[in-house]
């Protein structure tokens, strides 16, 4: 599966092509042994991984505005600045980060962005149907990026990796809407750097695909660096969307907030995880995390599994996780003034997912997410009626 | 016209109601009082049908309507009105959606077509300035962060738009300051019709001072056991509920 690999006797890469291999032979591909694919069914996905993947495009520029540079990834590797960056903040040497070192090894194309320091820049992405696509975004000193992806018709199998270096107070406010055909299968990793007093933020969506998985490993490595991720996981049939957060607080005076919802009818299923590890040094660290599920049926399952590692006192953290069902007493409320109970319920759906679907930073990208959360709860109420 | 007759509720396998009768006329306003666990929030909420009130006997009719045959919402579009003693919040609901949906499933059951955007805006205008409440707040998240008076406030201005045949109000006057209850129940005054019975549940003589009832049934242990006029009350707020209960 490496014939189409970018790195394949590039000298500048030996060493990391090396490393991706060494992991590849130790762990193989993800087993539900390891904590990260526990509740996450891959059966499948390896033999889809091992038939060679087309040549296909690995993204595509939908439009973009301000100062940013756009290279396709194979161009841009020759440069010594890329090579150099090119693998340094996604890992690679574990079990759970094995599918990044699959990545590595066989990646086929993508794209390298960068935004000049103290620029103010826009660029929408669509994923295409490369197998093993990659991204490598470097945002300048002061400068800002407003990132929006969308996965839309990826190939039946992908592992996208993408990697994000925000230098200095550099700002990045990335938006995925993940809604893919639900024959599609999704492993993707998003890592981050976070620099100085820079800023990153997430909003992820997720309401297509078979198997819908994003980990986010996110290192606020400056003094006073921040992050904010938030996600939607919206799934039916039998659909699987999982989020994977690790947030590694290292510099000092660091601060971050997950807030991540989880909604699932039928059979479906996913899982949070979300993972924060304060450092000894990184004092004065501030750490939240919420993730709330809502079961819409006795078939749905939701497995939430907040973590803290801390190492030092001067911090604040608060964590909370909960799976419930539909709040009888508000149920109650609203039909008692009429509301017919598949209405209600309608109501109440909404109502949870909007708290993250409002609060995206694009208004036509967030009534996109609310037409397809109308249409899916259109098709429950028929089945239900 | 609201007829309750020998109506017995268990709740968790235990008896509340007991043969409990009842007839509200239209056009009346009627109190029922009682000491704490005589069955007062039960019979409300029996009547707006809650999940968990398993009637074993009796009846309920509300003009033609057999009560016990139809669901919550059903009961609610023929003209059933709670205003509950504790509004539920509703985050990310807004409550003018809220009303134009529950105002729009009563006017399907009747048959009439829905309400357009302007009819609605101007109908809610109107009971928000019947009921003295701000635009304001009708645009908020359905009671989430209202405060006491306003979770009440909003209770009535629900009862204005839906225009109810029966309206039950749960101790309307817990937990409101003496301004709170003067809104309340000049709102509540303004919505008594000669098409409407009303159903007054109170612990207190000071809410009926505001709202004068036509009757006043005293529920001790599950059962109606006494009934008067408006100074029944004033006689209890004297006496209490013990010289009724060795009668």
């Amino acid at each position: 599966m490496t014939t189409s690999s970018l790195l394949k006797d590039a000298p500048a890469f030996a060493k990391l092509a090396e490393r991706a291999r060494a992991t590849i032979a130790t762990h193989g591909w993800p087993t539900s042994r390891l904590e990260g694919f526990r509740y996450t069914s891959l059966r499948g996905v390896a033999e889809l991984a091992s038939d060679d993947a087309p040549p296909l495009d690995a993204y595509s520029v939908d439009g973009s505005s301000g100062d940013v540079r756009i290279e396709p990834l194979a161009t841009a590797l020759q440069r010594d600045d890329v090579a150099a960056d090119f693998g340094s903040v996604a890992e690679i040497d574990t079990a759970e980060a094995a599918l990044v070192a699959f990545n590595t090894d066989a990646v086929q194309g993508g794209l390298v962005i960068d935004v000049a320091a103290g620029a103010d820049a826009t660029l929408a992405l669509s994923l295409g149907g490369a197998r093993w696509p990659r991204l490598l975004i470097r945002v300048g000193r002061g400068a800002r990026l407003r990132l929006r992806e969308r996965w839309t018709d990826p190939a039946t199998l992908t592992a996208p990796v993408t990697e994000i270096r925000l230098s200095d107070a550099a700002v990045c406010e990335h938006l995925v809407l993940q809604d893919a055909p639900t024959d599609r299968r999704i492993l993707a990793t998003v890592a981050v750097d976070v620099g100085r007093d820079a800023r990153y933020e997430a909003h992820v969506v997720q309401l297509g695909a078979a198997l819908g998985r994003i980990a986010l490993p996110v290192a606020l490595r400056g003094d006073g660096s921040h992050c904010s991720l938030s996600g939607l996981l919206a799934g039916a049939g039998t659909q699987h969307l999982d989020a994977h957060v690790v947030v590694d607080h290292i510099g000092q005076h660091t601060r971050s907030e997950q807030h991540f919802k989880g909604l699932f009818g039928d059979a479906a299923s996913g899982v949070f995880r979300g993972n924060v590890r304060i450092a000894r040094e990184a004092r004065f660290a501030d750490a939240q995390q919420m993730n709330r599920n809502l079961l819409l049926s006795e078939r749905a399952r939701a497995h939430a599994k907040p973590q803290l590692e801390i190492d030092n006192e001067d911090v604040k953290a608060s964590h909370g996780a909960t799976v419930g069902q539909l709040d009888a007493n508000q149920l109650f409320y609203l039909r008692s003034r009429g509301i017919p109970e598949s209405v209600a319920r309608d109501l109440l759906v909404q109502a949870f997912a909007d708290e993250i679907v409002a609060a995206l930073p694009d208004a036509a990208l967030a009534e996109t997410v609310r037409g397809v959360l109308r249409g899916r709860l259109a098709v429950a109420a028929e089945v239900h009626a | 016209m609201l007829t309750i007759e020998n109506l017995h509720v268990e709740v968790d396998g235990k008896a509340i109601l007991k043969g409990l009768s009842l007839t509200v006329p239209a056009g009346e306003v009627h109190a029922i009082m009682g000491p704490n666990g005589s069955g007062k929030s039960t019979l409300s909420y029996v009547l707006a049908g809650k999940e968990g009130y398993v009637v074993t006997a009796g009846s309920i009719r509300i003009g033609d309507f057999d009560l016990l045959e139809m669901s919550v919402d059903e009961r609610a579009q023929a003209g059933v009105f709670l205003a509950f003693q504790y509004p539920v919040e509703v985050p990310g609901v807004n409550n003018k959606v809220f009303l134009r949906h529950a105002l729009n499933a009563k006017r399907k059951a009747a048959g009439q077509p829905e309400l357009d955007a302007v009819s609605f805006i101007k109908l809610l205008n109107e009971k928000l300035a019947l009921v003295g409440m701000s635009k304001e707040l009708a645009g908020r998240e359905l009671n989430s962060g209202y405060s006491g008076g306003e979770k009440k406030k909003n209770e009535i201005l629900q009862m204005a738009m839906l225009d109810p045949k029966l309206a039950i109000l749960d101790e309307i006057d817990s937990g409101l300051d003496i301004d709170a209850l003067k809104a309340v129940a000049a709102g509540v005054n303004a919505l008594r019709s000669p098409q409407r019975s009303m159903l007054l549940i109170t612990h207190y003589q000071r809410l009926l001072d505001a709202i004068a009832p036509d009757h006043v049934h005293v529920l001790l242990d599950g059962r109606i056991v006494h009934a008067g006029g408006p100074e029944l009350a004033l006689e209890l707020e004297e006496r209490g509920y013990d010289w009724l209960r060795a009668a």
